[in-house]
């Protein structure tokens, strides 16, 4: 809690200076928003600081920090490598993968989910409703 | 008004506006049966996907999504103990140990009876308040609907959630995001650090399906689920209609237990496991045997899901008429009505009655069917969802969520936002920073500013005209009742 207040205090207080520079009328709620949450965030770092003070342990925010980093990596690692690889090519990889790396090891679904997964969304999104996804910077 | 209501029903039972409440509510099931998963993640990835479609298709099945996915959090509940939303928590109170007792299919025959019972019941309330509620709220001026956006965001902010900082920082953060884009009267440039992708601002597809979707997926693939011992053979039950008869004696949980919820869902930041706590106390406080109570008495499960499906269609009252929805999923639906070009609010109903009154329709055919659908597959074949291996859900879901957000304007940049928004989320989630002021402020945000702007240019820059009519007082001795209510309770409790 006392990282992400000393953020938003930083974040409101790096924003301010653009949002004082706005006219007159369009710069009122930004800079009322602005000042408002650089007020609340220190009053909650504050406030959490107290509560540091007076227990001495607390909760694990995460019960498994290593899934969870892994998790947001590979959310993070597929999305950019659609945007270099292209959207079909990288969903047939990355779907069995991550099922595969978090747990899921029958090889009947691993199987059926990459068959199907992108087969379908082929049938429906780029058959069906003409949409189109991304080839991958790196194929020009 | 009343009129409007049933001119609209021809055309909810048109094929495809029918057919798509019935998908939603097998998908709602479905939805809810997973833990993990809820009604607001599943509306706000279906939310992108809806762009091309009929505005009554769209909101069809949406409505089905909601109701099927508060009874769908009841097989969970009653099968491990694990409740799939969390307006199904005071299920598990009876609803497990009776599945322990060799009666889970008669547990999950009592939740969708029961879930239906609620959500009819939530849907009539909305069809007889939301008209003449709508018409008052016509009467209202720039500076009245300012006091509204106002008042709503205040009433989540403090009504939701422990900590009232945490909501308002919440919030702040919400109407920031509006902020972001070009400036609607004067069009000068408001943090959009040189993007030509935020000149017309944050849309609110991308905020709902990062802040809604990711966590839950984080979630999936953190924690593994242990669904040892559930099979079709142990949930195998006699036919709806024949255990019907053993439920008559609840009758009156059930009407009070409507009543609760449809109240508690109107109420701004309250929400479905509100509204289950409250009817389930409330039936115990009143039964004849409050001994059997949390050993598995039916009537404890008839509550809990009558209560958290009365909620669902009378958050939507708020919401429809002022523009101010009552829980998260409302929020998120408002979202929904917003990307089909309907403004939440009293023209809405002047505007686009068919699809107003035809939404209302969707939600009472979407309750009926929960006892077709849920009654005759739930304890059959929903159950098994739960065998589903959830690292496979979860990536399944990382390209649902990817494909909604890029198919809005076919560019990464908006991909890329979500992942942000998404982390965010996450680490708001984990902190129990709430998330429904978010995307209020986004809504309201940029509604309130409108309108200030619009009365301070009628009152030529007076900052009384806010203040000048009755409706306004009335309207802001509400906003400090709401922030002064739960202070004055809390200060109360802890002496």
């Amino acid at each position: 809690m006392t990282v992400t207040s000393l953020t938003l205090v930083l974040v409101a207080v790096f924003l301010l200076p653009m949002a004082i520079e706005l006219n007159d009328v369009p710069s009122l709620l930004p800079v009322a928003m602005l000042l408002a949450l650089t007020g609340l965030s220190l009053f909650a770092l504050v406030g959490d600081q107290r509560q540091a003070v007076h227990q001495e342990s607390t909760e694990p925010l995460l019960k498994a920090p290593l899934r969870v980093y892994g998790s947001l990596s590979i959310v993070f690692l597929y999305v950019g490598s659609v945007h270099l690889l292209g959207f079909y090519l990288i969903t047939c990889i990355f779907v069995p993968l991550i099922a595969y790396l978090f747990g899921c090891k029958s090889p009947k679904a691993l199987a059926v989910a990459t068959l199907l997964v992108p087969g379908l969304i082929y049938l429906i999104f780029s058959l069906a409703m003409s949409k189109e996804f991304p080839n991958g910077l790196i194929w020009g | 008004m009343y009129s409007e209501l049933l001119s609209a029903l021809p055309n909810v039972l048109a094929f495809s506006n029918f057919f798509a409440v019935t998908i939603g509510v097998l998908a709602g099931i479905a939805v809810g049966a997973m833990p993990g998963l809820s009604a607001t993640m599943a509306i706000s990835i279906l939310v992108p996907f809806t762009f091309g479609l009929d505005p009554l298709v769209a909101l069809g099945l949406m409505a089905g999504i909601y109701n099927g996915a508060m009874y769908g959090g009841a097989i969970p509940a009653v099968l491990l103990r694990i409740p799939g939303t969390p307006a199904a928590v005071a299920t598990t109170f009876d609803g497990y140990p009776m599945a322990q007792q060799g009666q889970g299919g008669f547990a999950l025959q009592v939740a969708v009876v029961s879930s239906a019972i609620g959500g009819i019941a939530s849907a009539l309330a909305l069809m007889l308040l939301a008209p003449p509620l709508a018409q008052v709220t016509l009467l209202f001026g720039p500076s009245e609907v300012f006091w509204i956006a106002i008042f709503g965001l205040c009433s989540i902010i403090f009504l939701l959630g422990e900590s009232p900082v945490k909501g308002l920082i919440s919030a702040c953060f919400g109407v920031f995001i509006a902020m972001v884009g070009a400036d609607p009267i004067t069009g000068e440039d408001r943090f959009t650090f040189g993007h030509l992708e935020l000149l017309d601002g944050i849309s609110i597809v991308i905020l709902l399906v990062g802040l809604y979707a990711l966590p839950p997926v984080i979630d999936l693939l953190e924690t593994p689920l242990d669904t040892a011992g559930i099979s079709k053979n142990n949930l195998r039950t006699e036919p709806i209609w024949r255990a019907f008869p053993r439920m008559m004696t609840f009758w009156t949980t059930w009407v009070r237990a409507s009543l609760i919820g449809i109240w508690i869902g109107i109420l701004p930041g309250a929400g479905g496991s509100m509204a289950a706590f409250m009817s389930y106390n409330e039936a115990r406080r009143t039964s004849k045997n409050p001994g059997n109570w949390g050993k598995g008495e039916p009537e404890g499960v008839a509550a809990s899901e009558t209560a958290n499906n009365a909620d669902t269609a009378s958050a939507l009252i708020p919401a429809l008429t002022l523009g101010i929805p009552g829980t998260a999923v409302a929020a998120v639906m408002l979202g929904g009505l917003l990307i089909h070009g309907l403004q939440p609010g009293p023209m809405l109903f002047r505007e686009s009655p068919d699809i107003v009154f035809g939404f209302m329709w969707q939600f009472l055919f979407g309750a009926i069917l929960l006892i077709f659908l849920g009654g005759s597959l739930a304890t059959n074949n929903f159950a098994i969802l739960l065998k589903l291996p959830r690292p496979l859900l979860g990536s399944i879901i990382i390209v649902l969520m990817f494909i909604g957000v890029y198919s809005i304007n076919e560019r990464m940049f908006d991909v890329y936002l979500m992942l942000g928004f998404g982390v965010v989320g996450y680490v708001m989630d984990k902190l129990k920073f709430p998330l429904a002021p978010v995307v209020l402020g986004l809504i309201l945000g940029g509604f309130a500013e409108e309108n200030l702007r619009l009365a301070l240019r009628i009152g030529r820059g007076d900052w009384g005209i806010l203040f000048q009519n009755t409706t306004s007082l009335i309207l802001v001795a509400l906003t400090v009742a709401v922030i002064v209510g739960p202070l004055v309770k809390r200060k109360l409790t802890n002496k």
